[in-house]
């Protein structure tokens, strides 16, 4: 069966449903017959070259741009403007500038329950309110790592101390998706990793059953990369678009979805980034997303460059301390 | 020689390193560095005036006139005694203070002029940015109407709006606000979309877009602007003086030319400059206090 035949159907689980889904700009076919179920609860990956519509379609889900043709629904109702249902992360630019960091986390609940008029119409209940939703932002401050950063400004923290505030600021208001672009994109190697293990950990906190009972507001994430790696890791399901793959029909252009792979629904280990099938499925993915011709042919990744000072002693060389 | 090198040392880490591509200033040797041209310009002007003043003194003794002060370049003495008598001289006409009745028109017209201009140029430049449709519409117009230097607009000005306060105050406000217009309308334009689109996720609506998001960070960008557009806002208030007015500072200097009075010009000019120096140190400490997350881009508006 092929990727693109219609194979689901609406039903309760899924929070975000689109059939036949067409993004176009006047002739131009950004998005090509886009089905997709996504249920709640699930952390998926999109994946796909550059220009394949990735963040065309997050602004679709975000109610940001509407599509040209075809269903996009969000817990069964069309998609409308953005809202609270729908929390985001950008890559950049997700923080405001001018508020600390408690202020941009707490805005969310500011816009909820602060405001003149309600101060105006009970101010002990406003007085009540601010108090508990401060209460509430710092916890989560606490949570995301960031405790004693409180009065400082987005321009005062590293890269990932800022995502992580901007993760803060997106789920305070409990979305039913948090959508994220690129969110981990130009970060250094090892504050993605910590950041990719921070969102794995808050993802299956919100998905763990509670004394049996399902969790309360699962979380539901759409994570947009454009690095494969991280996709497989993070996704319990890789969605992949592509431009390159077309099924054939005349003028029918566009990106769609060509890959679609499930895994188990819990986080995975960072040691799986090392093991065979996870390169296996990059290569996979890398297959069916991307037309052959730009597939490059390294075999091996073994040996040491014939310059280097390095030394390994056995231990080292068996995978144990680092080398000297 | 070697008390120079001394100090050269001092303040920067000797003569290669002073004059090198890379030098770094210390607070002391910035300190230095400003105060070497005022330094030598006062040297100068005082040698000149002194020496001016003799020839001139001779001249009169010579001529059997009475020893008067040399008027085109006087000596701070003169000065102190003309500003003296400027400000206790009352007004024949009107029995008020002179200097003050100078002040409070100059800075009526300033006030006014300047209020207005900042307030419509932050209104309708929010506006413009925000919306796509109104930035298109009223750009054009901009544009066209200050690529017109403002005081060609002086005649059309005062004929349409009389030379009275009305006119006086019609051109400071038209010589900057159709560029301060367009500079806070950029601003505004280039806060990222992302913002907007955030607060909407966060469930603003547009009216708090604007006041929790897009207000608060055009704010220090505007006063920034509001200083960089004191100088034309003077230039032209100093332009409407001259032109016509009875009161106000640069009018006193207008009439004081015809008798070339130096030793009273120099302090009303000083005086005109450090009002403005006092109203841009208030804006940097209110951007410094008010907008502490705010660092300003040097030497630019925006």
């Amino acid at each position: 069966m092929s990727v693109n035949d219609k194979r689901t159907h609406l039903n309760p689980h899924h929070v975000l449903y689109a059939e036949d889904m067409i993004k176009s700009y006047g002739d131009f076919n950004v998005l090509a017959d886009i089905d997709l179920a996504i249920s709640e609860g699930e952390l998926v990956t999109l994946v796909g070259p550059s220009g394949s519509g990735k963040t065309t379609l997050l602004k679709l889900f975000l109610g940001q741009e509407k599509h040209t043709d075809g269903t996009l629904l969000l817990d069964g109702e069309p998609v409308k403007h953005p809202d609270p249902s729908r929390g985001i992360v950008y890559q950049k630019y997700s923080l405001y500038p001018h508020m600390t960091v408690l202020e941009n986390v707490l805005f969310g609940l500011f816009l909820r329950d602060g405001g003149l008029l309600k101060f105006l119409l009970n101010p002990k209940r406003w007085w009540v309110k601010r108090q508990e939703n401060k209460a509430a932002a710092l916890s989560l401050i606490d949570r995301v790592g960031l405790k004693g950063h409180e009065k400082k400004y987005p321009e005062d923290l590293s890269g990932g101390q800022q995502q992580r505030v901007a993760i803060a600021q997106a789920i305070i208001r409990r979305p039913r998706i948090l959508l994220m672009d690129e969110a981990f994109s130009g970060l250094d190697e090892f504050t993605k990793e910590d950041l990719q293990i921070f969102l794995l950990g808050l993802w299956d906190e919100s998905n763990t059953k509670v004394d049996g009972n399902p969790p309360e507001n699962p979380m539901t994430i759409i994570f947009i990369t454009h690095g494969l790696g991280e996709a497989v890791y993070l996704g319990s399901r890789v969605l992949g678009l592509s431009q390159y793959v077309t099924d054939g029909r005349e003028g029918q252009h566009g990106a769609r979805i060509v890959v679609d792979e499930g895994f188990e629904r819990k986080p995975k280990s960072p040691s799986v980034k090392t093991t065979p099938p996870f390169g296996k499925m990059i290569a996979k993915i890398k297959r069916l997303a991307t037309i052959p011709e730009v597939l490059q042919h390294v075999t091996t990744f073994e040996g040491k460059h014939p310059d280097s000072f390095i030394t390994l002693t056995d231990e080292q060389k068996a995978g144990g301390p680092s080398a000297t | 020689m070697t008390v120079l090198l001394s100090v050269l040392r001092w303040i920067g880490g000797g003569l290669k390193n002073f004059f090198g591509l890379h030098y770094q200033p210390s607070i002391y040797a910035k300190l230095i560095l400003a105060m070497i041209l005022p330094a030598l310009f006062s040297y100068w002007y005082w040698e000149k005036s002194v020496e001016k003043q003799a020839v001139h003194e001779a001249a009169c003794i010579a001529e059997g006139r009475r020893v008067t002060p040399y008027k085109l370049m006087p000596l701070p003495g003169d000065m102190y005694k003309q500003t003296k008598k400027y400000v206790t001289t009352v007004d024949v006409r009107t029995e008020k203070n002179l200097f003050q009745e100078d002040f409070k028109a100059t800075m009526s017209r300033f006030i006014k002029g300047f209020g207005i201009f900042a307030t419509f140029s932050l209104f309708i430049g929010v506006l413009m940015g925000l919306f796509p449709f109104l930035r298109h519409m009223i750009n054009p117009i901009l544009v066209l109407i200050s690529i017109v230097p403002a005081l060609a607009l002086l005649p059309i000005i005062y004929v349409q709006a009389g030379s009275e306060e009305f006119g006086k105050v019609a051109i400071i406000v038209i010589g900057s606000v159709f560029l301060m217009t367009r500079d806070i309308s950029t601003i505004t334009s280039n806060i990222p979309p992302q913002h907007t689109t955030k607060a909407l996720t966060l469930g603003a609506n547009p009216i708090q877009v604007f006041w929790h998001v897009i207000l608060p960070q055009v704010m220090p960008r505007f006063l920034q602007a509001c200083m960089i557009y004191l100088t034309p806002a003077w230039l032209f208030l100093i332009t409407a003086e001259f032109t016509s007015a009875t009161f106000g500072m640069a009018a006193r200097i207008n009439f004081l030319v015809k008798t070339s009075l130096m030793a009273r010009i120099l302090p009303i000019a000083l005086f005109l400059g450090v009002i403005s120096l006092m109203i841009t140190l208030t804006i940097m400490l209110t951007i410094r206090v008010k907008y502490p997350w705010f660092k300003p881009v040097k030497g630019g508006a925006a």
